[in-house]
């Protein structure tokens, strides 16, 4: 019977979904509530996650191809901001070393064990390529993509009103931020504000993904050790 | 007419699919060949994107089957999400300063990059009047 793993997890996506679109609420994220109902359903039904995965990990393989097909929006960015594009380049590598660096050393700060701070690390970053990186730097997968949720909750629910706030009012400013610090859930909010902040968010996500799979393999272990 | 039309679509969805998987083969090759400090899927990416900018590949053999992957992309990681049962333990020792640090990074970097990119703006449109 294990096998029915697969479609139940297909079913209760396609219902959370269907809850997300009848209660808009930044809160009933769809990969959330899927999350949540699955968690609780191995624990009370005391599944192994082993069992679960095997039949489900066809669904995590599709995650390579998945991130290539990235590569159609990307070339449809490019091809409408070429103008602009050593701009963002520049703002989106500092926004990812300050991203890498801050979660890292705050999360230490804390007293966060370091396997954990490494798996903060890549946080900003769209879930199948955070979750890459995390394998790359040897931390937690499953802990990196709570991070990314809980990450991408923030700029969904208090992004908008914290840069306005600050008095940030440029949409171009408005979407790099958004894409470099809350990929595609910050997206999903901020392209509500306007088509431009929208393509500048989509671009500056696409960006920071590669930056963060570049930088993240040499930086993380560098804070480490320097704050041990 | 209808079914030729599908015909088609399904056609087309399967070029895609068999490019998507090309190129991601091609990009595994390459980190393989580099050392493996970026995934392959990011490479793979990387290529697609330039082979539409040089014309390699047309727009409209890959945007369908694209599409459909972006479209589910949030379902591919929730078996990957679920394995957090294996790390309740680490997790519940953790969790405070796992949100703590998630809400200061985020909104630190918001405003950075934030006022950053809108003083550049700024300056720039002042050199221009």
């Amino acid at each position: 019977m294990n096998w029915v793993y697969l479609p139940l997890t297909i079913g209760i996506y396609w219902l959370a979904l269907q809850l997300h679109r009848r209660i808009k609420t930044p809160l009933l994220n769809p990969v959330l509530v899927t999350l949540a109902a699955l968690v609780a359903l191995l624990l009370l039904a005391d599944i192994q996650y082993a069992a679960y995965d095997q039949y489900s990990h066809i669904l995590t393989d599709l995650l390579q191809p998945a991130v290539v097909a990235l590569g159609v929006p990307l070339y449809l960015q490019i091809h409408t901001i070429k103008r602009d594009l050593p701009k963002i380049l520049a703002a989106v590598l500092i926004a990812v070393i300050v991203a890498v660096g801050s979660t890292t050393a705050i999360a230490l700060a804390l007293g966060a064990s370091a396997d954990i701070a490494a798996s903060l690390a890549p946080k900003s970053v769209t879930t199948p390529i955070a979750v890459l990186i995390s394998e790359q730097i040897a931390a937690h997968p499953s802990i990196t993509a709570i991070a990314v949720i809980i990450t991408g909750l923030v700029g969904s629910v208090v992004g908008i009103p914290w840069m306005q706030a600050l008095n940030i009012h440029h949409p171009k400013a408005q979407g790099i931020a958004m894409g470099a610090a809350c990929h595609a859930l910050g997206t999903a909010r901020i392209v509500e504000l306007g088509e431009e902040q929208g393509a500048y968010s989509a671009l500056s996500l696409v960006f920071s993904a590669v930056f963060s799979a570049m930088l993240c393999p040499l930086l993380v272990p560098q804070i480490v050790s320097l704050m041990n | 007419m209808k079914q030729v039309t599908r015909l088609q679509q399904t056609g087309q969805l399967l070029i895609g699919l068999g490019i998507i998987l090309l190129i991601l083969w091609l990009g595994n090759l390459i980190s393989s060949a580099t050392g493996n400090y970026i995934p392959g899927s990011i490479i793979g990416m990387i290529v697609l994107a330039t082979c539409l900018q040089l014309k390699v590949i047309r727009l409209a053999w890959v945007e369908g089957a694209a599409n459909q992957f972006i479209r589910w992309m949030s379902l591919l990681f929730v078996p990957i999400g679920v394995g957090l049962v294996d790390q309740l333990g680490v997790l519940s020792n953790a969790l405070l300063a796992i949100i703590i640090t998630c809400v200061f990074a985020t909104l630190a970097l918001l405003a950075l990059v934030g006022w950053g990119v809108q003083l550049t703006y700024k300056s720039s449109q002042q050199d221009r009047s």
